[in-house]
């Protein structure tokens, strides 16, 4: 297990979890949010390529309606 | 001070207000785009505060599912125009203020000419077409914009000044959802939408009086756990917006 930094807390995840398993994981449509990974916004397409290691962060935000 | 000041009296008591601050409130020009569930309540308390020049920007007329979080509006006024029923009643809840109502749709030609008659523009839209339209509008006419979001339980706010040259919306969302996401989709519940409006107004007034505000900072407000977290929003040197 490894010590991810999600939306401001400290979470123990499953090791070589890629942000996508963890949106995934978590029920979060990937289209729906804007995802930080270490303070660099990351391109929808590829968060199958990012391996969260321990100590990452990661904000997961929707800004999504209004009216 | 020329408007009933007993009106407002519990608001100059204020030690950041004041009559001082209350004139600058009455001078105030802000532009709201959407008189929806955001633009509802942050329309309202604008107007309780005595903004003095309100504007308010909706094509869209009234349907029975925007009564669950749409204040302004009652179930007699379905089908009709928000911008001016949102007009007719801001103006009896406070006849001091001079409401200016814009029923076409905000487009990148339009939305300039609107936006630099206001010193603060609120995005209360409902859509992401228009949110990055509204965040390029604002950055090209340098007037603050306060942009609020809202989704099933969760509202979102942020606060951008072109002037001082803060991070906007496209730093948030550089890239554009490959579907139109709104409240139709997700859902929402009246209470959040009124949560967050209420904030858009309350980061405009703050604006008018030069208090802090959320400048390169997001506000998160989670209403099933209670909690709201803010944190930093950096800017993106390669934002093709505001770099």
């Amino acid at each position: 297990m490894i010590t991810v930094k999600i939306n401001g807390q400290n979470k123990e995840i499953k090791d070589n979890t890629t942000v996508a398993d963890f949106l995934k994981d978590n029920n979060i449509n990937p289209i729906e949010v804007t995802v930080e990974y270490n303070f660099e916004i990351v391109n929808p397409e590829n968060i199958a390529d990012i391996t969260l290691t321990n100590h990452d962060t990661l904000e997961v935000l929707r800004f999504v309606g209004g009216g | 001070m020329q408007n009933n000041i007993e009106r407002y009296q519990r608001q100059l008591l204020l030690k950041h207000i004041g009559e001082g601050g209350q004139q600058k409130l009455f001078d105030a020009k802000i532009l709201v785009c959407g008189a929806g569930g955001l633009g509802s309540p942050a329309l309202t308390y604008l107007a309780a505060a005595g903004v003095g020049n309100i504007g308010l920007c909706d094509f869209d007329f009234v349907s029975p599912s925007n009564l669950n979080r749409q204040i302004l509006y009652t179930p007699e006024e379905i089908g009709d125009q928000k911008a001016y029923i949102a007009k007719s009643k801001l103006e009896k809840f406070n006849p001091d203020v001079k409401i200016t109502a814009y029923s076409e749709k905000l487009t990148e030609d339009n939305a300039g000419d609107i936006f630099k008659n206001y010193d603060v523009v609120i995005d209360a839209v409902d859509n992401f077409s228009s949110r990055y339209l509204t965040n390029a509008a604002a950055y090209k006419n340098s007037v603050p914009l306060v942009c609020g979001a809202v989704c099933e339980f969760e509202g979102i706010l942020t606060t951008i000044v072109p002037e001082e040259n803060t991070s906007c919306f496209q730093c948030i969302y550089p890239f554009k959802p490959s579907i139109e996401l709104t409240s139709k989709i997700f859902g929402i519940l009246g209470a959040i939408a009124g949560t967050i409006g209420c904030m858009q107004a309350l980061e405009a007034i703050k604006l008018i009086l030069g208090l802090h505000c959320l400048k390169n900072k997001v506000l998160i407000f989670n209403g099933i756990e209670n909690t709201y977290r803010v944190r930093d929003v950096l800017k993106k040197n390669t934002c093709e917006v505001c770099r």
